[in-house]
């Protein structure tokens, strides 16, 4: 039996979700769920084994979200895994793409700053190096942690491309597929991820059935995405293109399997 | 019987003021004329050595523009290299006055540079601050847009500096033999290549230096009446020259015109001030200990002590002078400031 703790943020429901759906096909893996939502896995320290939430918030998340433990004891497990967390390419689209474009896009218009593409991408590694999964990642290798699997934030629903301006920086990924970046933002994710690469850490990829093109999910995986909150039930709104559902969620545990 | 030269303080003496002195004791090398405070918006530009002057200020709580900050997530080797962080817009080093006038009227759109794309291995250069983008862009057309957007962050610096710190570094330069446009180094030395029948090469004269200066000045000026200027020269030596002469010989004459350029400015100008950096380090008194051993590069050592002596006059403005002594590591300049005119002496025989 492999013992897995999966730590994460709002996009955590999915992978919870999931597993509740793929439990039984996978006997081997026994998994339990610490989260919080937004960024309050940055919120915790790491202590004389533990991970140990430093607010109340957190640390009631962490008791709903794993039925009743409000720290995690690290040789519980032989492996953790990262659910969103700031590991995304809408990460790198708010904070680099927005500004900054590289002599590798099409999409040159407006108020942005041209830049070299290796520039481009050092930017974009460090923002991803920077993140909470990384952060986490990092501490639970000092920790002893031998194996961390990083799975990133869902790409946005392909719905996005008919959102409004209002919705998760809705105009700037409509560009950047309308103008051709989308590739080039592909690659300098796959150059990241090669990048920031290291003994025991393992970056999972969006499983390719989920994807619609190079920087959706299908919509379909969106529908019915739920709320990192009790009962896992709550709905999203509709409008909500960012967060996955439990068949979203499933599709990932199966890959993870494969990679524990 | 009377002379004019009684009872003056022992600084005008060279016995008293230098020769019995050790360097570090030398007093009242530098005394300000104008305030610079923490709310003033301080540009900078010049030679390789200014990089000194803005890292020092920045660390000393002063208020130095960035126009053209560098992505995130660059560390600050990273950013340097891509010319960020390094002065307060990205145009690299700015050697002579004839590229700070240059850059002024393309900033206002008085000039249009010709020839402004070097060329090597596929890759496309700025010829203007060929630096900035050490692997080159993939298009000359990637470089227009790139220098567009650069010229229009240097008018931003014109119209907002309180102060403008310019170091002088150079008189010796490049220019397009047909349009006269300036380049900071030849072609051939990071890209381009070198045809005698497009491009020539000019030694300033004084009078061109001063009328550059002055022509940077009024334009300037005219934009943002209330801006005062500080003028420094650049310690550092040529590292090669492309007059006739040697290179000693050839670097003597560069910094007598730039220095006697500055002091003709700070006599005449109550808007412009002269800090001694050169004297501090190339002066006897120093023997030559505030260099590395190659006598060019200005160590550490140096840097700080020039530095201490602009701060004695100017204070900090707000940050601890600790902070300086942090934001330049040991390692020599050579570590930390990027100077492509150095990389001539890579071809040396």
């Amino acid at each position: 039996m492999k013992r897995v703790c999966v730590l994460g943020n709002s996009h955590l429901a999915a992978v919870k979700l999931g597993w509740d759906q793929r439990a039984a096909a996978h006997p081997d893996l026994h998994c339990d769920f610490f989260g919080a939502p937004k960024n309050g896995l940055a919120e915790v320290v790491f202590e004389d084994g533990f991970i140990i939430p430093q607010t109340e918030e957190v640390r009631g998340a962490f008791a709903m979200t794993s039925s009743g433990q409000e720290k995690v004891r690290l040789d519980a497990y032989d492996s953790f895994v990262t659910v969103g967390l700031g590991f995304s390419m809408a990460t790198l689209i708010r904070r680099v793409y927005r500004d900054y474009r590289s002599d590798g896009h099409n999409n040159l218009d407006g108020d942005i700053t041209l830049v070299g593409e290796a520039t481009f991408r050092q930017s974009c590694t460090t923002m991803l190096a920077r993140s909470t999964a990384l952060w986490l990642a990092g501490h639970l290798g000092s920790a002893g942690v031998a194996r961390i699997l990083i799975v990133p934030q869902p790409l946005p629903s392909e719905e996005i491309l008919e959102a409004d301006d209002a919705v998760m920086d809705a105009p700037l990924w409509q560009a950047a597929v309308r103008e051709g970046d989308d590739a080039s933002l592909d690659q300098t994710m796959k150059e990241a991820v090669q990048a920031l690469a290291a003994p025991g850490l393992g970056f999972l990829r969006q499983p390719p059935a989920t994807r619609a093109g190079l920087l959706f999910t299908r919509r379909d995986y969106a529908i019915g995405s739920v709320r990192l909150a009790a009962g896992f039930e709550a709905v999203h709104a509709k409008n909500d293109v960012g967060h996955m559902n439990g068949a979203y969620g499933a599709a990932v545990i199966d890959d993870l399997a494969a990679m524990l | 019987m009377n002379s004019p030269y009684e009872g003056l303080p022992e600084s005008r003496y060279w016995r008293s003021g230098v020769a019995q002195k050790h360097p570090f004791d030398i007093q009242a090398l530098y005394r300000k004329k104008f305030e610079i405070t923490a709310t003033d918006r301080i540009a900078t530009a010049g030679s390789c050595f200014a990089q000194h002057i803005s890292r020092h200020l920045r660390a000393r709580g002063f208020s130095v523009i960035d126009a053209e900050p560098a992505p995130a997530g660059l560390d600050s080797a990273q950013a340097q290299a891509h010319g960020y962080g390094l002065y307060s817009a990205r145009y690299g080093n700015i050697y002579t006055t004839r590229q700070l006038i240059q850059l002024a009227r393309e900033a206002l759109g008085q000039f249009t540079p010709a020839n402004a794309v070097w060329e090597k291995e596929g890759r496309f250069f700025d010829a203007l601050r060929p630096s900035v983008e050490p692997k080159g862009l993939r298009g000359a057309a990637h470089v227009a847009l790139q220098r567009k957007q650069h010229v229009a962050k240097v008018l931003e610096v014109m119209q907002t500096a309180n102060i403008f710190i310019f170091t002088l570094g150079l008189t010796e330069t490049w220019l397009d033999r047909a349009s006269g446009t300036c380049y900071p180094t030849a072609p051939g030395t990071i890209a381009g290549s070198y045809d005698p029948a497009t491009t020539v090469f000019h030694n300033l004269t004084f009078g061109e230096v001063m009328e550059d200066f002055l022509a940077f000045r009024d334009l300037m000026r005219g934009i943002n009446p209330g801006v005062r200027f500080l003028l420094t020269v650049s310690p550092v030596p040529l590292t090669a020259t492309a007059a006739e002469d040697h290179v000693l010989v050839a670097t003597t004459y560069s910094k007598s015109v730039l220095r006697a350029v500055a002091g003709e400015l700070h006599q005449h100008y109550d808007d412009v001030d002269y800090f001694p950096s050169y004297e501090i380090i190339a002066a006897p008194p120093s023997r030559a200990f505030f260099y590395e051993p190659n006598l060019r590069s200005v160590n550490n050592g140096g840097v700080s002590h020039v530095m201490r002596s602009f701060f004695a006059e100017h204070g900090s403005a707000g940050a601890s002078p600790g902070r300086t002594a942090k934001a330049a590591p040991d390692g020599g300049e050579g570590d930390d400031v990027v100077c492509e005119e150095a990389l001539l002496e890579a071809f040396a025989r």
